[in-house]
């Protein structure tokens, strides 16, 4: 009967074994048989009838028990065994009885084996080769020719190459459980005696159990992603090892187009933030976690509205009137909503940069390419996590307007100073400033509001099936009263092994996201009002003087004598005005895998999506949209509807030193986008948007219906040489519907080439770099900004009448432009990763050149051609910028380590090409050749006139204390005109360069971690400053406090004053939004895991945040991050969290 | 053993090529306008047709309220002040359109924008001309008679642009 041993160890082992013990037991059989010789013989003189040889006895042992008996044929040569010791009884009593007298003994190694070896203990190899020669002894035969000769080594049928021996005499027995930082099991770890192959895998629990020779020997425990460790046996039979993650990871596989790529064999530019990035700082949004954290991705805020997403630009911007937004795929999912995802659901998200990343993804990659992968389940024994904050968020960093004192002085006083008249004021306000009263109407309409987050996740499974379910629900209130935004998700997904070669899986996304925001105008109003106003009716002085309104108890007017803006307090009334925008989407993915053969799979996938917005917006009767009028309703639907299938084909094929990768994808994308919208006047009761019917008068209906297709094909190689030296080449040929019949088709090819030079003999030998690579690539990408049906030429409605008699028509509205094809990025990336001190410092540094062609501009034409322009592809931009990422782990102690990831991103944007007719600029949109996009172009600010300079003021038409321009040609004239122009490029709205510094603290227990976020060079045309906030000419509204403006008696260089006029007052509101921002300050505890093994829970841990609580800027206004106008806004926030993250 | 693993590889081969073969259907990249109706998709109609022709009306009401190019210079209409013995100082510099001097070029505001009507409309009419040529479901008296009110408007436009003494290509 076969016998199998149920672990396998390679002939080596038995060899080495064999080895060792070999010529030992020959030493031991050659003394013993010249010691024991004696007593040899005095077993044939007792036994009656033992001239039995010890070999047969052990064979018919052997069949008698079932049992196998391994033992060397020199071993047992010329022994003979007392017969009577053979009849009956307990096997390994018999062994013993059998083999002792011998000097022998037997281990078992198995329930159904043993081994028969000598009494002494092991000695090494070399020992053991000098026994050999010691003993000189001919008759040994070479181990090697022993095994060869299959009949000398005496086994009960089984064959060599199953053989499992074990170590001479082991001493123990380990057992131990190896696990992650947190707590978690990680099943698959190698562990491995050093020095020998002895090893063993860690099991679903994270478990293992292994045999080691000694008390000195050396376990190595290695995973993937994580340091090896190694660990000495000595006394202990239970070993617990955690292992720490190896954050400067080059091991770490990144998930590049359709497919996965281990970092090592990357030659594009990518980089990738895993999930204890993201939720480091607890974003809402799970864009956020992408700023100053990867390097070339400009994130900036919108507006700081609740729910509000990021704008995100990847290596600047590429097109001029089109959407810079990167491609972003949700799990197999093109052009999905990353606004919609709970942050805790990612896995990672893995960020393509340059042009040979991105040119799998053709004619959607040159903006960049975000592919995010959600959390899938684990196999194991089913883990329950649960993560959860709950926080207040403060108003914070608000810009201060004037008090009654000052605006009273602004408006009056000051006025009168400069000869002009002031402002006049009601008796209520009157009562306001003689009592030095303040009505702070921005802290009325403000208050804090809570933020809170639960999220519970189930993964598990077999091996063969995993799944993973995942719900969460955010609320983030708003700092205006009454608004917010809530989100609930619900993740499901299943990925299942079936028979050998299927692989099938699912997972659905479900998520329901609502917007209330109120009015846009509530905050403008309460940042307008003057603080001399009053809030309720009942305290005002003289109501029927401004003929005021007691609406709910507030005075409508506020006891002001202006009938444009309303009382703040009423706006924010929910019942008064309401938008509110509410967002359902289903994304869901299915697959199949298919691997026929080795090294071959087939996988078709599809992904879909379906989102329904839809928005309400109801304005009231005392909103300050309506003042009185009947209420309004409008209410929008729009659904968007997309598919994606992907038929991919996956070969690897390895010859030695040389392997091949090749991917093959044909796939087909469809979406349909349909808006509905009706806008209804003169409704008779406040009923939201619920009862349109009721409305007197129709202001308009519409209806849309907007689809597009793309059929790919798509080829990709991998090759590389001795693993030092790789290539990869793909090509992507997309069809769209966007271009007209006999265009749809572009080609997109690109080649990248990699040489890890950190593996080469004469790099390795100088000992410096413990990392180094360098990597090359071109490749051209396409920017989809062909909109659906823009090569057809549209119709404008016409009207006319024959006598009276309605004559519509239409006329051709456009010139269609048959040849429109995509605008074409090529870009040239050269990158260079390399490592210090055994990678304690790792970098990543790349340096880009992109020229964006055929930008889709307006194009003028001669007008005998009955059009002014026509859309065309004409115009160049250029974007050329250094990325650096930089990881050094600071401190590496046992107790405390602290490490830090630096981001920096230049880039330099230029427009190359303009209309493709030699123009070089173009005012009316702000478009110099040769300078940057988003260019601000106005007079150049050089102070205010001074008092001294009043005859020069005069000689440019100006008096002192208004805004002063430099006049860029001397010619005594401040003009516009053409030929004589005095407007100069100022600056760009592009960021000049962005650092992002995270630094991570651990000290036993605790954690610590900060972000630091510094951006410069973007130069804005200051919206605030621009609006009624900083018009302190006028009269009506409150103006901010921070403005040092110009008196008789105040020579301020830096505001103009309040009476004289201002031509060129835009010149004063270019200002550097330059900023530093400190934010994501985490204190963490950890419970210790004698507490977690007490509570039965795999990992606990409390911590305590701070949201922005630092930001430093020159800029004037709320929130240097972006341009806000105070319209359809909320003022900036702190944001003080507590937060768990249990799992069992 | 060989043989099911050639047989699964069939299916699978004909599986993938099914799969394949859905995404060639060969309406998939075409676009169709619902909701803007585009010039090729609506002249090549009847209605459409008619539309075309009906549109070629109102920009004359545009071309003649530039008046002081079509109808300045006249015994009815001329700029105020010139040369009326009523006003006591008779300007004479009253504006290059009244004293057609060295100022009456094509920098001049007013020739801009009435060119640039006149070959719009000469546009729609040129394209209503050559619509027509692929309209085949009209009686021929009618689809005549569009024809001929597109080429009488064109005639008016060059009419207008000949007797302000502009050199105009004709289209």
């Amino acid at each position: 009967m076969k016998q199998y041993f149920t672990r396998r160890l390679p002939l080596s082992t038995l060899i080495m074994v064999l080895l060792a013990c070999h010529p030992m037991m020959m030493a031991q059989s050659l003394a013993f048989a010249h010691q024991n010789k004696p007593s040899n013989i005095e077993a044939r003189e007792t036994a009656p009838s033992s001239t039995t040889r010890l070999k047969d006895a052990l064979n018919e042992l052997s069949q008698q028990h079932q049992v196998s008996i391994i033992f060397e044929d020199v071993t047992v040569r010329g022994l003979l065994a007392n017969a009577s010791v053979t009849k009956g009884g307990k096997l390994e009593i018999r062994l013993d009885k059998l083999l002792k007298p011998h000097g022998l003994t037997f281990q078992k190694v198995n329930k159904n084996a043993y081994v028969v070896v000598p009494l002494s203990t092991t000695k090494k190899p070399e020992k053991s080769s000098q026994d050999n020669s010691r003993t000189n002894d001919n008759n040994v035969p070479a181990l090697s020719n022993n095994l060869q000769e299959k009949g000398n080594l005496h086994s009960n049928t089984i064959e060599v190459n199953d053989l499992l021996v074990a170590e001479e005499i082991p001493v123990k027995v380990i057992t131990g459980t190896v696990t992650d930082e947190t707590g978690e099991r990680l099943p698959g770890t190698n562990v491995l005696v050093k020095g020998t192959t002895v090893g063993a895998i860690t099991d679903v629990n994270g478990e293992f159990s292994l045999d080691v020779p000694d008390e000195n020997s050396i376990l190595v425990f290695s995973f993937t992603g994580f340091l090896t460790q190694e660990v000495v046996v000595g006394n202990q039979t239970n070993i617990a090892i955690i292992l720490k993650q190896d954050d400067l990871l080059l091991n770490e596989v990144v998930v590049v187009g359709y497919g996965e790529i281990k970092k090592s064999d990357l030659t594009g530019a990518v980089a990738s933030v895993q999930t204890k990035d993201i939720v480091r700082g607890n974003p809402i949004i799970a864009a956020k976690a992408i700023q100053g954290q990867v390097a070339g991705a400009t994130v900036t805020k919108l507006n700081n509205k609740p729910g509000t997403g990021y704008s995100i630009t990847i290596r600047g911007e590429n097109t001029i009137n089109n959407s810079t937004e990167p491609l972003v795929v949700i799990d197999g999912l093109m052009g999905g909503n990353i606004n919609n995802l709970n942050p805790n659901d990612i896995q990672s998200m893995d960020i393509l940069k340059d042009a040979s990343s991105t040119a799998i993804y053709g004619s959607r990659g040159a903006n960049g390419v975000i592919i995010i992968t959600t959390k899938k389940g684990v196999s194991g024994k089913p883990r329950v996590s649960y993560d959860s904050y709950i926080g207040v968020k403060n108003p914070a960093h608000l810009p201060e307007l004037m008090n009654t004192e000052q605006f009273y002085k602004s408006i009056y006083t000051d006025r009168v100073l400069e000869g002009v008249t002031g402002a006049s004021f009601t008796a209520a306000e009157r009562a306001n400033i003689d009592a030095n009263h303040t009505t702070d109407w921005v802290d009325l309409v403000t208050g804090p509001g809570m933020q809170m987050s639960q999220n519970l996740s189930i993964s598990g499974g077999s091996e063969k099936t995993t799944y993973r379910f995942s719900g969460g629900f955010l609320n983030e209130d708003g700092n205006v009263l009454y608004t917010g935004f809530k989100r609930y998700n619900l993740n499901a997904g299943l990925d299942s092994k079936i028979g050998r070669y299927f692989k099938v899986g699912f997972t659905s996304y479900v998520s329901y996201g609502d917007i209330n925001v109120g009015s846009g105008e509530s905050l403008r109003n309460a940042y307008r009002a003057r603080p001399t106003g009053t809030v309720y009716y009942d305290d005002l002085a003289n109501p029927s003087e401004n003929s005021d309104l007691n609406v709910n108890g507030y005075a409508f007017w506020m006891g002001i004598n202006d009938k444009q803006v309303g009382n703040p307090l009423l706006d924010i009334d929910p019942t008064v005005s309401k938008l509110q925008t509410t967002t359902a989407s289903v994304i869901s993915n299915a697959y199949v895998e298919v691997t026929p053969l080795k090294g071959l799979s087939i996988r078709s996938s599809i992904s879909a999506s379906y989102t329904s917005e839809r928005a309400g917006d109801f304005r009231g009767r005392w909103s300050k949209s309506q003042i009185g009028a009947k209420p309004r309703a409008q209410y929008d639907n729009r659904t968007l509807a997309n598919y994606t299938l992907d038929n991919i084909i996956n070969y690897n094929v390895d010859f030695g030193r040389h392997k091949l990768a090749f991917t093959g994808l044909q796939s087909a994308f469809y979406q349909r986008n349909e808006a509905y919208s009706i806008f209804v006047r003169d409704l008779p009761y406040d009923s939201d948007w619920y009862a349109l019917n009721t409305a007197a008068t129709i202001g308009s209906i519409g209806s849309s219906l907007v689809e597009r297709s793309i059929l790919s094909f798509m080829g990709r190689v991998n090759y590389s040489f001795n693993d030092k030296y790789l290539l990869t080449v793909t090509g992507r040929s997309d069809g769209a519907s966007q271009l007209s019949e006999g265009n749809k088709w572009a080609f997109f090819p690109s080649v990248a080439v990699a040489w890890r030079l950190g593996d080469e003999p004469f790099i390795d030998n100088l000992n410096l770099f413990s990392n180094l690579k360098l990597r090359l690539s071109y490749g051209e990408v396409g920017n989809s900004t062909v909109n659906p049906y823009s090569t057809q030429a549209g119709l404008l409605n016409t009207g006319y009448d024959f006598d009276g008699t309605p004559a519509f028509g239409f006329a051709p509205a456009n010139l269609g432009n048959k040849d429109l094809r995509w605008e074409r990025s090529n870009e040239l990336n050269l990158g260079i990763d390399f490592g210090f001190f055994k990678n304690r410092i790792a970098a990543s540094l790349e340096l880009y050149n992109r020229k964006t062609v055929d930008l889709i501009l307006s194009q003028k034409i001669p007008t005998v051609t009955g059009f002014s322009q026509v859309i065309a592809n004409v115009g160049q931009i250029e974007n050329k910028g250094i990325e650096l990422t930089l990881r050094t782990t600071n401190i590496a102690a046992k107790n405390f380590g602290w490490n830090t990831t630096f981001a920096f991103t230049k880039n330099n944007n230029k427009l190359l090409q303009l209309y493709g007719d030699g123009q070089k600029v173009d005012k009316g949109n702000r478009l110099f050749v040769g300078y940057p996009i988003r260019a601000n172009f106005d007079y150049e600010f050089d102070g205010i006139w001074q008092t001294v300079d009043k005859d020069q003021a005069a000689k440019y038409k100006q008096v002192p204390g208004s805004v002063r321009v430099v006049d860029q040609n001397n010619d005594g004239v401040i003009s516009s005109t053409d030929a004589i122009d005095d407007r100069v490029y100022l600056g760009t709205q592009l960021p000049n360069w962005i650092l992002g510094v995270t630094n991570r603290l651990n000290f036993k227990q605790f954690d610590f971690s900060f972000f630091v976020y510094y951006r410069d060079g973007v130069q804005y045309n200051n919206s605030t400053l621009s609006g009624t906030f900083g018009e302190v000419t006028g009269t009506r509204y409150n103006r901010l406090a921070s403005l040092d403006y110009w008196r008789s008696d105040n020579p301020s260089n830096t505001y103009f004053g309040v009476a004289a006029a201002n031509p060129y007052r835009s010149a004063i509101n270019y200002q550097d939004a330059s900023f530093l921002r400190i934010s994501d300050i985490t204190l963490g505890y950890t419970l210790p895991q004698a507490v977690m093994d007490k509570l039965k829970m795999s990992s606990a841990r409390f911590y305590g945040q701070v949201i922005n609580p630092y930001v430093t800027s020159k800029f004037t206004g709320f929130d240097p991050e972006f341009n806000s106008a105070i319209f359809q806004d909320d003022v900036p926030s702190m944001t003080l969290l507590f937060g768990v993250n249990i799992s069992f | 053993m060989r043989s099911t693993i050639i047989t699964r590889f069939t299916f699978l081969a004909i599986a993938a090529l099914c799969l394949i073969a859905t995404g060639c259907d060969e309406d998939f990249l075409v676009e169709k306008p619902v909701t803007t109706l585009t010039t090729d998709v609506y002249y090549k109609t009847e209605a459409g047709f008619e539309d075309l022709v009906r549109s070629c009306y109102p920009l004359l009401r545009n071309i003649h309220q530039n008046r002081t190019l079509v109808l300045n210079g006249t015994d009815i209409f001329t700029s105020g002040g010139y040369g009326d013995p009523k006003f006591a100082t008779p300007t004479v510099n009253s504006g290059p359109i009244e004293q057609y001097d060295v100022r009456f070029n094509p920098s001049l505001g007013e020739l801009q924008s009435l060119w640039t009507l006149l070959y719009t409309e000469i546009g729609r009419t040129n394209t209503a001309i050559t619509r027509s040529v692929d309209i085949t479901t009209m009686a021929a008296a009618l689809k005549d008679a569009r024809v001929s009110e597109a080429k009488f408007l064109r005639a008016l436009c060059y009419f207008i642009s000949f007797s302000i003494g502009a050199m105009s290509p004709c289209l």
